[in-house]
């Protein structure tokens, strides 16, 4: 606890909470200019056109805020050379713990964030679709395991490099990689992280060129590749770990 | 009651090839003062890595504060030190009082340390200012009062005076000199310059390419200096003669003769030989070796690099 506390006091004026903020106030403002313009039928399947909506701005957004959280909490120890110090009072294991954990509440409030705000753009633009509670469980538990595999991979990258160009680019391309996975064929899709939010989607549309008409409908809950998610999530954390505890305080 | 604040046996770190650390063993008495000199190069920082555990040892052990360090108890006997390695740790977007408000947190020490140690450091006037706007001077201070938060028995310093202007290398001097009257630590300071262990140090451990060549008190690595006898004479020509003729081994330096340290009554039989010869002696001195030439004669390198 007094680690983790100590990384909640080395975050202070380095604006990670303002920028989580920021980007959800551009989700949000991207939603009610979407749900002002809706039609009686996208309402009636308001939770789920949102759905998809936020899966997109994700895509965009999240692998960039996400690589610029985890470049802000360890970027500080680079700069400030202070390994040798906190060698001294810590534990590796625990310096990469907390961080971790830090990044991790990070992704919860997102994540938590998104979820309200659904929920607010059901009431504000009236949706007359019955929330469907399975759906926005999913949503939740989906898009909270992406952010932490996602913020992983640039925390590793932000711990390896002290240039944090190098963890901030690969953020950057990984968002852009993300959007244009959706058009790969499926089987394809899951070889791009960066579009994971995608593939565990719940839902769907279908657009009837003839018609000009958008239908929502359900995909199947993939478990399967949550659970493969949620390994990768739990390795990746052990091979950051280990990549740490195993370099020396030499320099 | 334990002797030794610090005890090395055998430690060694060795990089590739390279033996960067060459089987020290180093003893720092409790309560003193202890200067750990050598060039750049030599490998001090890297013992005062291996004996924090920031850097695992090839071979040899290490104790501090009589227990035997390991990775189990590594952070509980490091609660009762601080240390100052290279270059200052700091967080440049935090003020300086902010910096101390982590490092208590870490330590578990209550905050009100922090107003203690500015003052010991003199840093009071600059705690509200962010770091990055802060000296290098003031960087080291502020390293220096991190390293003293939490009271420890122990304090590592490696090189303090880096950087500073003179009147800074005075304070931090002074203050390292200090400590273990005032506060009852023992003080392990590294540096490249002899004249600053020659001012602060009661201990002396000299390391040159990996290996300690010399551990003792200032006092006997001042006693090693060999006595010298200097004689200035009006006719250095004529004295040349007649000490040769006396058989008397000397060297001309100075614009004299320097002679080996002898006994009383055989100098003053030198300078009879020579008045007798119509030689005038004008000075006759006894010179020690300073620390610099005894430096210069362990490590074959000049006081500083």
């Amino acid at each position: 606890m007094r680690q983790f506390m100590a990384e909640v006091k080395k975050t202070r004026y380095r604006k990670i909470w303002q920028g989580m903020l920021a980007i959800m106030a551009v989700q949000f403002v991207w939603c009610a200019w979407i749900f002002s313009r809706a039609d009686a039928g996208e309402l009636a399947s308001g939770y789920y056109y949102a759905f998809l909506q936020i899966v997109i701005m994700n895509s965009i957004f999240l692998p960039v805020i996400l690589a610029v959280a985890a470049s802000r909490i360890w970027d500080a120890e680079h700069k400030g050379n202070t390994w040798k110090l906190l060698g001294t009072l810590e534990t590796k294991a625990a310096i990469y713990r907390s961080k971790f954990l830090l990044g991790a509440l990070y992704c919860l409030m997102m994540t938590s964030m998104q979820t309200v705000m659904l929920v607010l753009c059901a009431n504000i633009f009236q949706f007359t679709q019955e929330m469907p509670v399975r759906h926005m469980v999913w949503f939740f538990v989906t898009v909270m395991a992406v952010d932490l595999m996602l913020y992983l991979v640039q925390q590793i990258l932000s711990m390896k490099y002290p240039n944090q160009l190098v963890a901030l680019s690969v953020g950057l391309l990984g968002a852009f990689g993300g959007l244009f996975s959706y058009f790969f064929p499926a089987g394809l899709q899951k070889l791009v992280i960066w579009g994971y939010y995608g593939v565990l989607r719940s839902v769907d549309m279908y657009w009837d060129e003839a018609t000009r008409i958008s239908t929502y409908f359900e995909r199947p809950m993939d478990y399967g590749f949550l659970g493969f998610v949620i390994l990768l999530t739990a390795a990746l954390y052990w091979v950051g770990r280990q990549l740490f505890i195993r370099e020396e305080y030499a320099s | 009651m334990m002797d030794m604040m610090i005890e090395t046996r055998g430690l060694t770190k060795r990089y590739g090839q390279k033996l960067s650390v060459d089987h020290v063993n180093l003893s720092v008495p409790a309560g003193c003062v202890y200067g750990f000199l050598g060039p750049n190069g030599a490998g001090k920082s890297t013992t005062m890595k291996m004996i924090l555990g920031l850097v695992k040892a090839t071979e040899g052990e290490v104790r501090v504060m009589g227990s035997r360090m390991n990775n189990r108890n590594r952070l509980t006997v490091l609660r009762a030190t601080g240390s100052l390695i290279e270059s200052p740790a700091y967080y440049g977007h935090l003020s300086g009082k902010e910096n101390l408000q982590i490092v208590c947190t870490l330590k578990n020490v209550p905050e009100s340390e922090i107003s203690r140690v500015l003052s010991i450091v003199r840093l009071e006037g600059q705690q509200d200012k962010k770091v990055s706007h802060y000296s290098l001077g003031m960087k080291q201070r502020l390293g220096l009062a991190c390293a003293l938060l939490g009271r420890p028995r122990l304090l590592l310093l490696d090189e303090p005076t880096n950087g500073l202007d003179p009147a800074g290398i005075q304070e931090i001097r002074e203050l390292i000199i200090s400590l273990p009257e005032k506060f009852g630590m023992t003080v392990l300071v590294s540096s490249h310059l002899l004249s600053e262990i020659d001012q602060m140090a009661d201990q002396v451990g000299i390391i040159d390419q990996g290996k300690l060549i010399f551990q003792d008190s200032l006092e006997v690595l001042h006693e090693h200096s060999r006595k010298k006898i200097y004689l200035r004479t009006l006719n250095q020509g004529l004295a040349v003669r007649v000490l040769n003729e006396k058989g008397i081994v000397f060297e001309q330096e100075d614009g004299g003769l320097i002679l080996p340290h002898m006994p009383d009554s055989r100098i003053a039989g030198c300078v009879a030989a020579l008045t007798a010869a119509g030689v005038g002696v004008t000075r006759i001195e006894e010179r020690q070796k300073t620390l610099e030439e005894i430096f210069l004669g362990l490590t074959g390198k000049g006081a500083s690099l």
